[in-house]
């Protein structure tokens, strides 16, 4: 568990941090959002000591991290960052190999955890390792920028827009896969992003900033059915219930019946957004429910959008 | 993607010839007499006789070896002073006074040293290193300060000490920026050793300044031709 109390930092006149409390839970990704200049990454920046705090603590797990010199505490914590920083000079292995050198892993047990970690982001060990960063797509220097960041199986993950620099397609694709690593890796990870639509997509937990502050914390679903305050709600806009239902998958739902006769279908793990494009697309008010080739029920535009409100 | 120029246009065949060359111009007189008589048929005395050339190319390669040492050593020491969080105050005006001791001939450099240092290589070499830090330091601030700032911080960020983020990141990727530096400066030694003639400190002066003084051209060409292979050598040997 990660604790910041009434942490502040200023730069000369700015404040780049006003007095911020913020709990983030093990194990679960929290975002930091909010519009560019906000402090998210001053913030982030705090918890592995590469911005020094002018008041406040934090803490993690229970310790504070003043306790720590700077660079053994950075070893413990995965740090990863928008323009990747991979080491040009430095093979793909070299590259993650970093942080177990500098904690002095033996070179076969670093070997080993190389060939892992680059299964484990979706790349060929063989064909990257010996790879120069020159040689990799925006894509693949990503990935291995992630790789990196596990190299040393730190509990915490710190990552400053680590898909920033993607084109669309490629942002959306390595989300996706982050968020399922996540659910397999159970890191506590803080996550900083000003793009709303990967805020909604990843986060347990989306802390949103304003100036230094912090302006409201909770799930996705809790900001959208409770703004706190006006700019909860003009900062997420009107497609944030929209975005919210692709967080969610039609097995999520209570079903109801099926549709007489033909009709459309989707499937229980299709999103509910998907859900409605098809909805919309095929004209129809009630879809079948599939479960491999079986009709498992139906559900109707009412029963999504109620449901949403009342019970995700 | 940042992309990694290693920046270096090493040239394996040309310096194998040129070395040749270079070997049988010292080693082999008979031969360097008959091109000498073909270039400037009007000259009686062909070659400086009162010592082989292999001594004089050796006294130059010592100078340009000593001197260049010494200046790489500073010159690197004195660039990592001034890129690092306490020297980087001083960055414009030490770069300042490094560029100014360049501008100054080195022969008034070696005129000023004589008195106090004597004759010899002393005032040479105080002449060539003075001459050739600034390349040096320059090149290495350059090339530290041409690292991409995102890969420091990662390194820091990643628990790198200053020390492991100069030597694991900072030097290498500065290395191409820093070797350019250091080539530059040996291919001025080269030249700037031929001054130590001057105040005795030998080298392939000594012919050069002997085929001057006797309004000799093809003395001056047997000492001035292995000096102009040397400075090509290296430009392209590193
Ligand atoms: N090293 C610094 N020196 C001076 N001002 C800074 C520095 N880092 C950040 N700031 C200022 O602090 C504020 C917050 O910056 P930052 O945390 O980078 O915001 P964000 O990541 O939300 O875009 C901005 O006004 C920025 O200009
Ligand atoms: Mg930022």
């Amino acid at each position: 568990m990660i604790e910041l109390r009434n942490v502040t930092k200023r730069y000369d006149t700015t404040v780049a941090v006003d007095d911020v409390t913020l709990t983030v839970p093990d194990g679960e990704l929290t975002i930091l959002l909010g519009p560019s200049g906000c402090g998210k990454t001053t913030l982030l920046r705090t918890i592995n000591r590469m911005v020094e705090l002018d008041a406040g603590e934090v803490l993690i797990d229970g310790q504070s991290v003043r306790s720590t010199p700077p660079e053994v505490l950075r070893r413990h914590i995965g740090y990863a960052i928008q323009s990747v920083g991979l080491f040009p000079h430095m093979t793909v292995r070299r590259n993650i190999g970093t942080v177990p050198r500098l904690l002095g892993w033996e070179t076969a047990r670093i070997e080993a955890r190389v060939t892992e970690l680059l299964s484990l982001v979706g790349l060929d060990p063989v064909a990257y390792a010996d790879k120069r960063p020159a040689e990799l797509s925006g894509g693949e220097a990503q990935r291995i920028g992630v790789a990196r960041a596990l190299a040393a199986d730190p509990p915490v993950l710190l990552m400053d827009e680590p898909f920033g620099a993607l084109d669309p397609i490629n942002r959306e694709r390595l989300q996706r896969e982050f968020a399922s690593l996540h659910s397999r890796l159970g890191k506590t990870v803080v996550f900083v992003t000003h793009d709303i639509e990967e805020a909604v997509l990843l986060g347990d937990r989306i802390v949103l900033m304003r100036e230094g502050r912090i302006v409201q914390t909770g799930s996705p679903e809790e900001l959208w059915r409770g703004p706190e305050h006006q700019f909860v709600r003009d900062f997420f806009g009107d497609e944030f219930g929209l975005r919210i239902l692709s967080r969610h998958r039609i097995a999520d739902l209570k079903p109801g019946a099926a549709p007489q006769g033909a009709s459309a279908r989707v499937h229980l793990d299709t999103n509910l957004r998907d859900a409605l494009a098809i909805m919309v697309t095929e004209s129809v008010e009630r879809v079948s429910i599939l479960d491999g080739e079986r009709v498992v029920g139906g559900l109707s535009f009412c029963d999504i959008v109620t449901q949403v409100r009342e019970s995700l | 993607m940042t992309t990694y120029i290693p920046g270096i246009r090493r040239n394996p065949f040309g310096v194998g010839l040129l070395t040749a060359v270079l070997a049988l111009w010292v080693l082999y007189t008979p031969g360097v007499e008959a091109v000498l008589r073909f270039i400037f048929p009007g000259e009686t005395r062909l070659v400086y006789d009162r010592s082989p050339l292999t001594r004089f190319i050796g006294e130059h390669l010592a100078l340009v070896a000593v001197g260049g040492i010494i200046a790489i050593v500073l010159g690197t020491i004195g660039g990592l002073i001034v890129v690092s969080p306490i020297g980087r105050p001083f960055r414009d005006i030490v770069l300042r006074i490094a560029n100014f001791g360049q501008s100054v001939p080195s022969v008034a450099i070696m005129a000023l040293a004589v008195p106090s240092l004597g004759y010899g290589s002393r005032p040479v070499l105080l002449a060539l290193v003075i001459y050739s830090i600034l390349p040096v330091m320059v090149n290495v601030v350059a090339g530290v300060e041409s690292v991409p700032r995102s890969v420091v911080e990662a390194g820091r960020g990643m628990g790198m000490t200053r020390t492991e983020r100069l030597i694991q990141l900072e030097m290498p990727l500065a290395m191409p920026v820093i070797m350019t530096g250091i080539r530059t400066m040996l291919v001025i030694l080269v030249s700037a050793a031929t001054l130590g003639a001057v105040v005795g400190a030998g080298g392939l002066g000594v012919p050069i300044m002997s085929g001057i003084g006797s309004f000799n051209n093809a003395v001056v060409a047997y000492g001035a031709v292995p000096a102009i292979l040397l400075a090509l050598i290296i430009d392209q040997a590193l």
